[in-house]
C-alpha cells in the first residue's frame, strides 16, 4: 500500500521530477496533492530543479581525441577512365575466346595427328588405310591417271565398285612417303581397266579428268590436317605467310593478355580486395 | 571496440562529457583535462569496452576524475557561481540554475547533471558512480531540496 503522508510527501515530488515513480506511485502523489493543493507550488519547484544543458557547450578539442585509423583506399577514376578499364577488359575477354578457338584447333589437330601416328605405325587400321592417301603419291599417280588409266576406265566407276563414291583413288595401304606404296597405288589403279574394260567417249573423259582432279585436292586437304600437327587455323587460311605471322604474333600477345587478366582476377578473388562500380567511380577497396 | 568505434565515440560523447565535466569541476580548464583523461583511458580499455557500454564507461572515469581533480583544489574554486552572475538586473534561467548548481557539493552535483543532463535512472546512476541505488536517492533528494530552495529564495528576491 503506497502512502503519501506530510513526513514523505517531499520524497515523492523528488522523484516524480526525477521521473522515477511509477504509475501508482505516482497516482497516490496526485491523489495527496489533490488533498492538499496547497503544495501544488512546492511540486512546481521541484520539477524546476532540472538542470538544461546547453548545447552552445561543445569540446572544441575533438581532433586531439582522435586516434588514427587505417583507412580504405580508395582509388577514384574518371568516368572515361571506368569505361576505359571496362572495354580493355571485356577486350580482353573476347581475345581469351579467340584464343580458345585457337586452342580448340590445335585439339582438333592432335586428334587428327593421333590417326596419322596409328596410320604411320603401320597399326591395322581399315579406315585409315583406306580414307588417308600420301599427298606425293596423289600428286605423283594424278597425271598418269589422266594420261593412262582414263582411257580405259574412270576411276570413280572403280570406287563405285568397290563402295567408296567419293574416292575415286582407291589405296590399299597409305603409309606416308613411302615409294613403293607410291607404285602400288599405281599398280593398283593401273589394273583397274582390266577389271572393268569399256568404251569411253571424249565427253567421258572429261568428266573423269574432272571427278579425278577434285577428289585429288580435297584428299590433299586432309591429309594436310593430319600431316601437321602443329597447324593451327590460321595456317589454314588462304593468306600470305606475312599476314599469318602477323595474326599468330597478335593471337600470342592477345593470350599473354588474357593470361594476365586470368592470374589478377584469381588474385582478387583470393584477396581482400573488393570492386566496386559505383555511379561515377570506381572504387578498389582492399 | 576498434579505432573507429572510437573515433565515432568522441566525435558523438565528448560534447556532452565536456559539458559534464564543466559543471562538476566548475572550471573549463579542469573540464578539457578530464575528457582528456577520459578518453585516454577508453583508448587503453578498448579492448575491453564494447560501443554500447563506451558512454557509461566515460562518464564513470569522468565522474571519478571530477571528483579527485575538485577535491584536489579549493571547495570554493567554482568560478561558474559568481555572486554578480545571477543579479537581479539580469535574471537568466541559466545562470540562476548554474549558480544553483554551484551551490551543492561535488557528488550531489554530479548524480544531479547525470539525471539532468543524460537522463540515467537511480540505477545507472548508482553503476556509475558505484554508490547503490537507495544512496543515489538519498544524495538526489538532498540535491534537490537544496536547489529548490536557493531557487526559490532567487524568485523572492526577483
Amino acid at each position: 500500500m503506497i502512502m503519501v503522508t506530510w513526513e514523505n510527501y517531499e520524497e515523492y515530488m523528488v522523484m516524480y521530477a526525477d521521473g522515477e515513480l511509477s504509475a501508482a506511485e505516482e497516482q497516490a502523489l496526485m491523489a495527496f496533492l489533490y488533498e492538499h493543493p496547497e503544495l501544488q507550488s512546492e511540486l512546481t519547484a521541484f520539477t524546476m530543479t532540472k538542470m538544461i544543458p546547453d548545447a552552445a557547450e561543445t569540446y572544441d578539442r575533438k581532433e586531439s581525441l582522435l586516434q588514427p585509423v587505417q583507412e580504405k583506399k580508395v582509388i577514384a577514376l574518371p568516368v572515361w577512365r571506368r569505361y576505359a578499364i571496362a572495354a580493355g577488359v571485356a577486350l580482353l575477354l573476347m581475345a581469351g575466346g579467340a584464343r580458345l578457338l585457337f586452342t580448340g584447333n590445335d585439339v582438333m589437330n592432335s586428334e587428327h595427328s593421333l590417326v596419322s601416328n596409328t596410320s604411320g605405325s603401320n597399326v591395322t587400321d581399315p579406315v585409315a588405310e583406306t580414307t588417308v592417301p600420301d599427298k606425293n603419291n596423289l600428286a605423283a599417280n594424278i597425271p598418269v591417271a589422266k594420261n593412262e588409266v582414263i582411257p580405259t576406265v574412270p576411276p570413280v566407276q572403280a570406287d563405285n565398285r568397290k563402295g567408296v563414291k567419293t574416292r575415286p583413288v582407291k589405296v590399299k595401304t597409305a603409309k606416308p612417303n613411302t615409294p613403293a606404296i607410291a607404285q602400288e597405288a599405281l599398280a593398283t589403279v593401273e589394273t583397274l581397266p582390266v577389271a572393268a574394260p569399256m568404251p569411253i567417249t571424249t565427253e567421258q573423259k572429261n568428266i573423269a579428268v574432272a571427278v579425278t582432279n577434285v577428289p585429288a585436292l580435297a584428299i590433299q586437304y586432309r591429309e594436310d590436317e593430319t600431316a601437321d600437327e602443329a597447324k593451327s587455323f590460321v595456317d589454314k587460311l588462304p593468306l600470305a605467310e606475312t599476314k599469318k605471322q602477323g595474326m599468330k604474333t597478335l593471337a600470342g600477345e592477345v593470350a599473354t593478355g588474357y593470361g594476365r587478366v586470368s592470374s589478377f582476377t584469381q588474385e582478387i578473388a583470393h584477396s581482400n580486395v573488393s570492386v566496386k562500380i559505383s555511379r561515377k567511380k570506381l572504387v578498389l577497396s582492399f | 571496440m576498434d579505432a573507429r568505434e572510437y573515433n565515432t565515440c568522441v566525435h558523438q560523447l565528448s560534447d556532452a562529457l565536456f559539458r559534464f565535466a564543466w559543471k562538476c569541476t566548475g572550471q573549463q580548464s579542469d573540464a578539457h583535462d578530464v575528457v582528456q583523461g577520459s578518453f585516454e583511458v577508453l583508448w587503453q580499455k578498448k579492448e575491453e569496452v564494447s560501443t554500447a557500454k563506451a558512454k557509461a564507461f566515460l562518464f564513470q572515469v569522468a565522474y571519478r576524475q571530477s571528483i579527485d581533480n575538485y577535491r584536489k583544489r579549493s571547495r570554493f574554486m567554482y568560478t561558474d557561481a559568481p555572486e554578480e552572475s545571477y543579479s537581479p538586473v539580469n535574471p537568466d534561467l541559466k545562470k540562476v540554475l548554474d549558480s544553483a548548481l554551484a551551490q551543492l557539493d561535488e557528488r550531489s552535483r554530479a548524480l544531479v547533471l547525470l539525471k539532468d543532463y543524460e537522463g540515467y535512472s537511480y540505477d545507472e546512476i548508482g553503476q556509475i558512480t558505484g554508490l547503490n541505488e537507495s544512496q543515489v536517492k538519498v544524495y538526489l533528494f538532498r540535491a534537490r531540496k537544496i536547489l529548490k530552495e536557493y531557487l526559490v529564495s532567487v524568485e523572492n528576491i526577483l
